[in-house]
């Protein structure tokens, strides 16, 4: 116990020494706690982001591929260049969801729809009578990427619900779709058809499916019953004199519930008024109600599936386990990686900018610290000495040495760690922003490149149809802010790194000197 | 009983090539003055720097209670067998009179309460007032700093006590006035005091007066 108040006593009678040292650890202290404050918040924000972006899978088919493909198919027969659209079945694209490497999936699908019995909001009069002749699809809604009616049927699409823009109605009665077969209608399609909970609605929906290409088409003509894969079809007749066979299906949802919307009818005013876009038309039931009235290889649903990996770095692993499951080369399986590299680099920019200058100051801090206390021991021999002849053991000795130098590191751990914090926002900022020029300037010598790239990857989604559209790369800024965050392990560390420091510096110089036998010491002087 | 014996010691300081002590033997009583004379550099302050248990002869041996040196705990032994007054001081020079002694009695573990209060009585004894003892050293006379080192020394009750030139610095009427206390030491409370001094008065005092030159005793002569 008087090991302490002796070394806290020493401090004081030492005054110059212990300032000089105390300014070393404090210069230390203060900017490992920003280069540490940096770099935990960039792993923070990396993470993030990397969860955000670089795990979220697109499935898109390779462009360049498939336009190669159809010139060698245009140079070699027709001489006319047909780019085919691939296309992942329903199928494929939920036995996806299986893999291993997912950390989850979401899967949703809708399917256009028509009712006898009720009448959708801004139902124009011909598209009842259109209902009424078969629901012969309009031909731009073959690949399914059109509802085709005046309802829009969706399975499993919560998100709105998740995103707080729809909620179920708190009438009391309302409840989620619990089985297939169960859905919610708007509360506005309610009140206009007198619909209530409990009611059964009929629907019809159309599929399609395309015509195998060994068929024998010469009985073809329009309103033709054909069977393919078992089932019968109706033939009609597009405007380019292709026929297509399709089939209605008519099934019955209950009404479970009421939701209520509270975004706008129309997402965007080019729709204005096709009630089949009108978000009060949606009945939202579940994916198994939608993929039970579909036959294999139809079209009509269009199901989206979005794979969020376990992290980014499963992207081959599920790469492998779909094309195993029967993945086109076509396809390319890729992560977002060109939003998420420019919105994260300069993080990592900076990131590594303190990393190397927390070394520099802690290897630079270090020597500093290991030359001042071996020249203060050195100052100190003979006060060793003397403790030493009095008959203090090396191990109080050096305990009181130690005990001195952690009561330093305290204070200056104190103040530091105050001065760190208030300086690590500022010089963040201004640091973040000498990152994201250096990489505007970097990025002027690519744009050609980076434009192409993403032209590529619009187009990717919109062939795709049923895959989720890459955010492009070019649409997204590189973060300019970041808000740094002082955790408590940031606050170990640095104590760890601090007390770990001082400690060494310390010991090193006291092991020296504590090895020597008293007299040495003392009769050096004399 | 010896309270402690040399037997034959050798000494050598690390990194020379020549024998400061070459063969010392000599046996110390209770409750008796030594002196040790000899020229200066004949090896006096050695001989008690082995004695204080500073470091370990290199040859021979040094007996405390019957106990070598070599092989026992020497720290203890500094800290609560033995007092040192060193020719110079060696106190702790940043820290004050009774700082220095407090820290002394803590180190030996001594059992007294009030160890501040302590120290205090003892300075006054030795005529050190207790402005001059909240002093640093530093700021003390010589001779004052020599009577804290004797203060010190004395503090922790030790059967030996031992001084190197302890009356250097002082004025004749202190140095009798030291004297007395040695004396009153050993021939009092029966202590063992050992003093290496040039001065007469000095060996005036002594039960046995121990002469050295180069390294080799010369005498032994005890006084009447
Ligand atoms: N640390 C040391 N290293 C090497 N030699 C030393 C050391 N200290 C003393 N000596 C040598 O040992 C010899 C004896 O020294 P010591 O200090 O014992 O003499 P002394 O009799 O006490 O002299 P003085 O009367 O001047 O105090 C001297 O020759 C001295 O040079
Ligand atoms: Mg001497």
């Amino acid at each position: 116990m008087y090991i302490l108040g002796n070394a806290l006593r020493n401090l004081i009678r030492n005054k110059g020494r212990n300032i000089l040292m105390a300014a070393i650890i404090f210069a230390i202290i203060a900017t490992t706690v920003v280069a540490l404050i940096i770099n935990n918040t960039s792993d923070a924000v990396i993470a993030s982001y990397s969860e955000r972006f670089a795990s979220e899978v697109s499935i898109t088919p390779d462009m360049q591929k498939l336009r190669e493909e159809a010139l060698a198919a245009a140079g070699s027969a027709e001489g006319r260049l047909q780019m085919i659209r691939p296309e992942i079945s329903p199928e494929l694209m939920l036995e996806f969801t299986k893999s291993e490497a997912l950390r989850e999936s979401v899967a949703y699908a809708s399917l256009g729809a028509n009712s006898d019995e009720i009448i959708a909001i801004d139902q124009a009069e011909e598209t009842e009578t259109q209902a009424e002749t078969g629901g012969r699809l309009p031909d731009m809604a073959i690949f399914g990427s059109t509802s085709a009616g005046n309802f829009k049927v969706q399975g499993d699409y919560w998100q709105d619900f998740i995103d707080g823009n729809r909620a179920l109605d708190d009438d009391g009665i309302s409840a989620m779709p619990a089985m297939d077969g169960e859905c919610l209608v708007s509360g506005d399609l309610a009140e206009a058809n007198a619909i209530a909970v409990g009611d059964i609605l009929a629907f019809s929906s159309v599929f399609t499916i395309p015509i195998p290409g060994d068929m024998d088409t010469e009985n073809f003509a329009d309103g033709v019953i054909v069977e393919i894969n078992e089932t019968e079809y109706t033939l009609s007749v597009r405007q380019d004199g292709m026929f297509t066979a399709s089939r209605s299906v008519d099934y019955d949802l209950k009404v479970t519930g009421i939701y209520i919307d509270l975004t706008d009818e129309y997402s965007n005013s080019f729709t204005q008024g096709n009630s089949s876009q009108n978000r009060r038309n949606e009945i939202l039931t579940t994916l198994g109600t939608l993929l039970d009235l579909r036959k294999a290889d139809e079209t009509g649903i269009n199901l989206s599936v979005t794979y969020y990996l376990k992290n980014p770095d499963f992207l081959g692993q599920f790469e492998a386990e779909v094309r195993a499951m029967g993945l086109d080369d076509i396809f390319l399986v890729s992560t977002d990686s060109a939003s998420y590299e420019k919105i994260v680099r300069p993080v990592e920019g900076l990131k590594s900018i303190s990393i190397t200058f927390m070394i520099v100051v802690i290897i630079l801090g270090a020597s500093i610290l290991l030359l001042l206390s071996s020249i203060s021991i050195r100052e100190r021999k003979y006060e060793i000495g003397v403790l030493r002849a009095m008959g203090m053991k090396k191990s109080k000795v050096a305990l009181g040495l130690w005990t001195e130098i952690l009561v330093i590191t305290a204070i200056c751990l104190i103040l530091g760690i105050g001065a760190g914090v208030a300086a690590a926002q500022p010089i963040t900022d201004s640091l973040l922003q000498v990152q994201i020029e250096a990489e505007q300037d970097d990025a002027s010598g690519q744009a050609v490149f980076q434009g192409a790239g993403s032209g590529a990857g619009q187009g990717g989604g919109r062939f795709g149809g049923i895959i989720r559209n890459p955010e492009s790369s070019a649409n997204v800024q590189p973060l300019s802010e970041m808000k740094v965050t002082v955790g408590l392990d940031t606050i170990l560390e640095i104590v760890l790194i601090a007390f770990g420091l001082a400690s060494a510096a310390g010991l090193f110089s006291i092991s020296k000197i504590t090895k020597y036998e008293p007299i040495k010491i003392l009769m050096e002087r004399n | 009983m010896n309270v402690l014996e040399m037997k034959d010691v050798r000494y050598r300081y690390e990194g020379t090539d020549k024998d400061v002590l070459k063969g010392i033997s000599i046996e110390f009583k209770a409750g008796k003055v030594y002196t040790i004379v000899g020229k200066s550099g004949s090896g006096k302050s050695t001989i008690l720097s082995l004695i204080a248990g500073l470091d370990t002869c290199s040859q021979g041996e040094i007996l405390h209670g019957g106990s070598d040196l070599k092989k026992i705990d020497r720290d203890s032994y500094r800290a609560r067998d033995i007092g040192v007054i060193f020719q110079s001081f060696n106190l702790l020079t940043n820290a004050t009179a009774i700082e220095n002694i407090v820290l002394s009695m803590n180190i030996s573990k001594n059992p007294e309460k009030d160890k501040k209060a302590f120290a205090y009585a003892l300075l006054g004894k030795l005529g050190i007032d207790s402005e001059t003892a909240g002093r640093r050293i530093l700021k003390l006379s010589g001779g004052e700093q020599q009577r804290v080192g004797i203060a010190r020394a004395i503090a922790n009750n030790p059967d030996i006590i031992i001084a190197d030139e302890p009356t250097g610095n002082l004025d004749s009427v202190t140095e009798s006035a030291i004297l007395d206390i040695f004396t009153s030491l050993a021939h009092v409370e029966g202590k063992c005091v050992v003093i290496a001094t040039h001065s007469k008065e000095v060996t005036a005092v002594a039960d046995q007066v121990l002469g050295i030159s180069e390294g080799v005793m010369t005498s032994t002569a005890a006084t009447a």
